[in-house]
C-alpha cells in the first residue's frame, strides 16, 4: 500500500515536472518559475578548456558546449570585471575567444553557461585561466 | 355710468409685457442660477475626486515652486530621498478611516540594460564600421563625441584582424568569435519607483502582482538569485539613435601584413593600443585608414517605442536593416544571433535633486545646472551618484546580498489620464511631455542625458519590499490615500478629508489634500530650448472652483435683483405719477377719495395680475413637465414683491415736494435736493451698475484666470458662461432703461425751465453745461458710492492691487461717460422738442 502511495506522488510529481520544462522553455517571454523547476533540468553546461595558462594579451579559445539538441544560448564570461557576458544563439557549441591582461601572474575565472531554448537553462560551469605576464 | 381709465390700454398693455417679462425672467434667471450652483457642485462632484484624497510626506517634502504656487510637476513622486518609514506607512494603512495607503518610493535613475547590438558581417570582404551615437530632447540633438569605429580585415590571424579605436570598443566586439560585428547600445537612463503591488492596485487598477514573483534569469547575476524582478513600462520612448556607416576595405598583401606585425608591439593591434596608445593611432592613420575605399553605407537607427530597457533581449539589425529585438526571431532558425550584456550594469545609480524653477515677474524659467561631457548637452538639476555594492576580484558581489540588479518581469500601462477633468497626481505615471509653445506640434521628452528639467513616469516598478534594502531605513518618498467611506468632493466629503489631514499633519508629515487637483499647462523658459509649454497639477482645485461660483451666485443673484426692482418700483413711481393730474381732475368734479383710489387700484390689479396669472399658470405647466417647482415659487415670491412695490409706489405719491424755502449755498445742489425722488431711482441703478462694472468683471477675470487654469475649472466655467453673459447684458439693459426714463422724465418736467432759457437768449450749450453740472454731481456721487462699494466687496474675496484700483476708476470713468452721452442726448431731445413748441406758441 505504502509502496502504490509513495509510487503514485513520485509519478504526479514527475507529470508535473515535465509540463513545467515544456511551459517554462525559453520562447516564453514570462520569466515566472516554479519552485521545482531548477532541480528537474536535464540540460548541461560544458567548458572546454576547463583549465588553462595563457601570456598577457594572448588568444585562447574556449568552447561552450552542451549535452542536449537544439537551439541554445551560449554564454561566456571572461571573469575580468567590466566585461560583458558574451552570448551567441546556435546549435551543440560555440567558440570563445579570449585575451587577459596581467601586470604579474593572476588567475581569472571564467563562467560558461547554456540556455537551451527546448530544456531550459543548465547550471553554469567555471574554469580557471592562469595568466602570466610574457 | 361709463367705465373710466386713466392709464390708457396701451400703458396698461405695454406694462403687463413687461411686468410678464420681468417676473418670468427674473424668476427663472434665479431658479437658473439655482440649477447652475447645482450644476457646479454635481460636475464638481462627479469629476474632482480623483484616484485618492490625500497625500502624505515627508516634513519639508515642498519643493521651492509648490510653496510659492502651490503646484506640483508631472512625475513629482518619481524623485525622493525618501523619509517615511515602512512601520508608518503600516499605520496609516491600517487606519480604519483609510480605503487605502499606496506609497511610493523613488529609487533611482538606473541605466538600460548595457548590451550590444549587432549586425551581421561580410566574411568575404573586410569592413569599416563607424557608429556615431546620438540623444534627442524633442527640440535638439545631440552627438555622442566619443570616436567609435573598427576596420575589421576578417583574417585568421587575430592579432591583425581587427583594429578598434579604443580598447573599450573592442571588448564589446564579437566579430573575433562570429560573423558579426557588434557595438554597444547607447546608454540611456530610467527611473525606477517602488510601490506596494496590492495598495497600488487598488489605486491603480493595474494587476503588479508579478513585483511579487521571484524570477531566475540564467544570464543574470548568479542566474537571478539576489535579482529584483522589475514590470518595464510599455512603449517607453528610449531617446537614442545611431548613426552606423559600413565602408569597404581593400585587400591586405602579405607585404603589408608583414610591415604591420613589425611595427605592432608583439605584432598586436590590441596590445599596442593596450601599452601604446599614441604610437598605435598613428599606425593606424599611416597605414590602416588608408585601407577604406569610401564606398559608404550609411544608416540611420532609431529603436522602436517597445524597446523595454531592463528585457534581456539581445539586439540585431535585421535584413530590412531595422534595429529588432531577439524575441522577433526566436521562433526562427539560429542565424549569426550573438550579443554582450553586463551583469551589474545596475550596480550604480543615480538620485536626482528637483528641478529649480525661478518665479520672477509672474514668470517661471529653469537655468541649466551643468552640461554633460559625451553629448555636450545641457542638464538642469543636480545628480547623485549612487553605488549599491561593491566587486571583489572575481567579478562577484562583495556581499550577495548587497546586489542590485533588476529582471524584467512583464510589462505595465498605467496611464495618469492628463486629459481628465480632474487628475489627482498619480505622481509617477505621467506621460503628459511638455511641448515648445511656439509650436505645440514639437513635444518634449529628457534626452539620454540624465539631468533633464523634465521628470519622466516611473519607467520600471519594483516592490516595496526591496527599497529599505536599496534605500535604508525610511524608504518612502510618498503615500497615496484614499479615505473610506465617501463617495463624491461634498462638504462632508471634504470636512472629513480635512479632519485626517489634520491628524497625519499634527505627527509632522507634509499632508496636502488634492481631491480636486487638475492638470494645468504652464509656460516655463528653459535655458538652452526657449520656451515650453509644460503640465503642472494644482492642488485642491474643486475648493477653488466651489467658492468661486458660490460667490458669483451670490454676486449676481443680488444684482440682479436689486436692478429688476428697482426698475419695476420706478415705472410703477411713473405711472402713478402721471396720472395724479387726472386724479386732481376728478377731485375737482366731485368723485370722493375712495372712488379715485378704487379706480387707481382696479387699474393696477388690472395691469399687474394678468402676466401674474400667466408667468404662474406657465410655471406650474413648467413644473408638471419637469418637476421643477423653484421658478413656481419664486415666480409668487416676485408677484408679491411686484404687488408691494406697486402700493409702496402709491404711497410716494402722497409725499409732495415741498418748494425749497431755505435758500442753500449752490443752485446746483438746491435743484438736485428738489428733484430728488425723480433722481432717487436713476441713483440707485447708477450705484448697481457702477458696482457692476467696476467689480463683477474684475471679480470674473479673476477667477475665470483661476478656474480656468485648471482643466475643471476650465470646464465648468464652459458649462455655465452662457448665462452669465445673458444676466450681465440684462442687469446693463434694465438699468440703463431705467436711467433713460429718469433723464426723460427729469427733463419732461423741467421742460419750463428750459424754455425759459431759451426765452433769456440763452444758448443751446449753455443751458447743456448748467443742466450737465447738476448731472455730474448726482451721478458722480452716485458712481463714486458704487465704486467704493465694489471696492470693498473686492477686499473681501480678492486682494487689493493697484490694478484693482485703476480698473475701479477706469468703470466709474465709463459709467460717468454714458451716463452724460445719455444726457446731452436726452437733453438734446428735450430741448428739439421744447423749441418746436416755442415756435407753435410764438407763432
Amino acid at each position: 500500500m505504502k509502496k502504490t502511495l509513495i509510487t503514485s506522488v513520485l509519478t504526479i510529481g514527475l507529470l508535473f515536472g515535465f509540463g513545467g520544462i515544456n511551459t517554462s522553455a525559453s520562447t516564453e517571454l514570462n520569466n515566472d518559475i516554479e519552485s521545482d523547476y531548477v532541480g528537474i533540468q536535464s540540460a548541461r553546461a560544458y567548458l572546454s578548456p576547463s583549465k588553462l595558462s595563457a601570456k598577457h594579451l594572448e588568444w585562447k579559445t574556449i568552447t561552450v558546449s552542451t549535452n542536449v539538441s537544439g537551439v541554445a544560448s551560449f554564454s561566456f564570461h571572461s571573469g575580468i570585471n567590466g566585461e560583458q557576458f558574451r552570448s551567441h544563439r546556435t546549435y551543440g557549441s560555440h567558440k570563445f575567444r579570449q585575451r587577459w591582461t596581467t601586470k604579474s601572474i593572476s588567475d581569472y575565472t571564467y563562467i560558461g553557461r547554456v540556455t537551451s531554448e527546448d530544456y531550459g537553462p543548465a547550471p553554469q560551469v567555471t574554469g580557471l585561466a592562469k595568466i602570466s605576464l610574457y | 355710468m361709463k367705465k373710466i381709465n386713466i392709464f390708457s390700454k396701451k400703458t396698461m398693455f405695454m406694462m403687463s409685457v413687461i411686468l410678464l417679462l420681468i417676473i418670468s425672467t427674473v424668476s427663472y434667471t434665479m431658479s437658473t442660477l439655482a440649477d447652475a450652483h447645482e450644476q457646479v457642485k454635481q460636475d464638481i462632484t462627479d469629476f474632482s475626486r480623483g484616484a485618492y484624497d490625500i497625500l502624505i510626506r515627508p516634513p519639508d517634502a515642498r519643493t521651492e515652486i509648490e510653496k510659492q504656487l502651490n503646484l506640483i510637476e508631472e512625475n513629482y513622486l518619481g524623485i525622493g530621498d525618501g523619509g517615511i518609514t515602512i512601520e508608518e506607512w503600516q499605520v496609516i494603512k491600517n487606519n480604519p478611516q483609510v480605503e487605502f495607503a499606496a506609497p511610493v518610493a523613488s529609487i533611482g535613475l538606473f541605466t538600460a540594460r548595457e548590451r550590444t547590438w549587432m549586425i551581421e558581417k561580410d566574411k568575404q570582404h573586410p569592413k569599416y564600421f563607424e557608429v556615431v551615437n546620438y540623444t534627442s530632447d524633442g527640440v535638439n540633438t545631440y552627438e555622442n563625441k566619443d570616436d567609435i569605429y573598427l576596420y575589421d580585415f576578417g583574417i585568421d590571424n587575430l592579432d591583425l584582424s581587427v583594429f578598434p579605436s579604443s580598447l573599450s570598443v573592442d571588448r564589446d566586439y564579437l566579430g573575433y568569435e562570429a560573423d558579426i560585428a557588434t557595438f554597444v547600445f547607447p546608454t540611456s537612463y530610467h527611473q525606477v519607483v517602488a510601490v506596494d503591488p496590492t495598495e497600488e492596485e487598488k489605486l491603480t487598477g493595474y494587476n503588479l502582482d508579478k513585483l511579487t514573483k521571484k524570477v531566475m534569469d540564467p544570464m543574470a547575476y548568479k542566474g537571478g538569485q539576489y535579482s529584483i524582478p522589475i514590470m518595464g513600462l510599455k512603449d517607453i520612448q528610449v531617446p537614442v539613435s545611431f548613426q552606423l556607416t559600413i565602408d569597404d576595405l581593400g585587400d591586405i598583401s602579405e607585404e603589408e601584413l608583414m610591415t604591420w606585425e613589425d611595427k605592432l608591439i608583439g605584432g598586436s593591434a590590441h596590445r599596442t593600443l593596450y601599452e601604446n596608445p599614441s604610437s598605435y593611432y598613428k599606425f593606424l592613420e599611416q597605414y590602416i585608414s588608408k585601407k577604406r575605399l569610401h564606398q559608404e553605407k550609411v544608416l540611420e537607427l532609431v529603436p522602436d517605442d517597445g524597446l523595454s530597457p531592463f528585457e534581456e533581449n539581445l539586439l540585431y539589425i535585421d535584413e530590412n536593416m531595422k534595429l529588432s529585438s531577439q524575441g522577433d526571431m526566436l521562433s526562427e532558425e539560429p542565424g549569426l544571433l550573438g550579443g554582450g550584456h553586463k551583469i551589474h550594469g545596475q550596480r550604480i545609480g543615480y538620485r536626482l535633486s528637483p528641478v529649480v524653477y525661478d518665479w520672477k515677474d509672474g514668470n517661471l524659467s529653469v537655468k541649466q545646472t551643468g552640461i554633460d561631457e559625451q553629448f555636450q548637452a545641457p542638464t538642469y538639476r543636480n545628480i547623485d551618484m549612487v553605488e549599491f555594492y561593491k566587486l571583489d576580484e572575481y567579478n562577484n558581489a562583495t556581499n550577495d546580498d548587497d546586489f542590485v540588479g533588476f529582471i524584467e518581469n512583464g510589462k505595465f500601462s498605467i496611464k495618469e489620464n492628463a486629459e481628465s477633468l480632474a487628475s489627482a497626481p498619480l505622481g509617477i505615471y505621467g506621460r503628459e511631455m511638455p511641448h515648445l509653445a511656439s509650436n505645440p506640434t514639437v513635444k518634449l521628452h529628457p534626452s539620454a542625458v540624465p539631468g533633464s528639467f523634465i521628470t519622466t513616469p516611473a519607467h520600471g516598478l519594483i516592490s516595496i519590499d526591496y527599497a529599505e534594502k536599496i534605500k535604508g531605513e525610511a524608504p518612502i518618498d510618498a503615500i497615496r490615500i484614499k479615505v473610506a467611506g465617501i463617495t463624491g468632493y461634498d462638504k462632508e466629503a471634504a470636512s472629513l478629508i480635512r479632519k485626517l489631514a489634520k491628524e497625519w499633519e499634527d505627527e509632522g508629515f507634509t499632508v496636502d489634500i488634492v481631491a480636486g487637483a487638475s492638470v494645468q499647462d504652464i509656460t516655463v523658459d528653459v535655458e538652452g530650448v526657449g520656451k515650453i509649454v509644460q503640465p503642472f497639477t494644482t492642488l485642491g482645485a474643486a475648493d477653488t472652483v466651489l467658492s468661486s461660483w458660490n460667490m458669483l451666485q451670490v454676486a449676481i443673484t443680488i444684482l440682479y435683483g436689486l436692478v429688476a426692482l428697482t426698475f419695476i418700483g420706478f415705472t410703477f413711481f411713473n405711472l402713478l405719477a402721471d396720472r395724479q393730474k387726472d386724479e386732481k381732475l376728478l377731485a375737482r368734479l366731485g368723485w370722493s377719495e375712495k372712488l379715485i383710489r378704487q379706480i387707481r387700484y382696479k387699474e393696477g390689479l388690472l395691469m399687474i395680475a394678468p402676466p401674474i396669472i400667466l408667468v404662474t399658470v406657465g410655471f406650474a405647466i413648467f413644473g408638471i413637465w419637469t418637476g421643477q417647482w423653484l421658478p413656481l415659487t419664486l415666480t409668487a415670491v416676485i408677484s408679491s414683491i411686484c404687488i408691494l412695490l406697486f402700493f409702496l409706489a402709491d404711497r410716494l405719491q402722497n409725499k409732495q415736494q415741498k418748494i425749497v424755502k431755505r435758500q442753500r449755498k449752490s443752485m446746483t445742489f438746491q435743484n438736485i435736493w428738489f428733484y430728488r425722488f425723480y433722481l432717487l431711482a436713476s441713483c440707485i441703478q447708477l450705484l448697481l451698475t457702477t458696482i457692476l462694472t467696476c467689480f463683477l468683471p474684475f471679480f470674473l477675470l479673476q477667477h475665470l484666470e483661476t478656474t480656468t487654469k485648471t482643466k475643471l475649472g476650465t470646464y465648468v466655467h464652459g458649462e455655465i458662461e452662457g448665462m452669465f453673459i445673458f444676466i450681465i447684458v440684462l442687469l446693463y439693459m434694465l438699468s440703463l432703461t431705467t436711467v433713460y426714463q429718469s433723464l426723460s422724465r427729469l427733463w419732461k418736467k423741467r421742460a419750463s425751465e428750459i424754455q425759459l432759457f431759451l426765452y433769456l437768449g440763452w444758448e443751446a450749450k449753455a443751458i447743456r453745461t448748467y443742466f450737465l453740472r447738476e448731472i455730474l454731481f448726482w451721478a458722480g456721487v452716485a458712481a463714486i458710492f458704487g465704486w467704493i462699494v465694489s471696492l470693498l466687496f473686492t477686499t473681501m474675496m480678492v486682494p487689493i492691487t493697484a490694478q484693482t484700483i485703476i480698473y475701479g476708476i477706469v468703470g466709474w470713468i465709463l459709467i460717468l461717460v454714458i451716463m452724460l452721452s445719455g444726457s446731452i442726448y436726452s437733453l438734446h431731445r428735450a430741448q428739439v422738442k421744447g423749441g418746436k413748441s416755442i415756435a407753435n406758441s410764438a407763432s
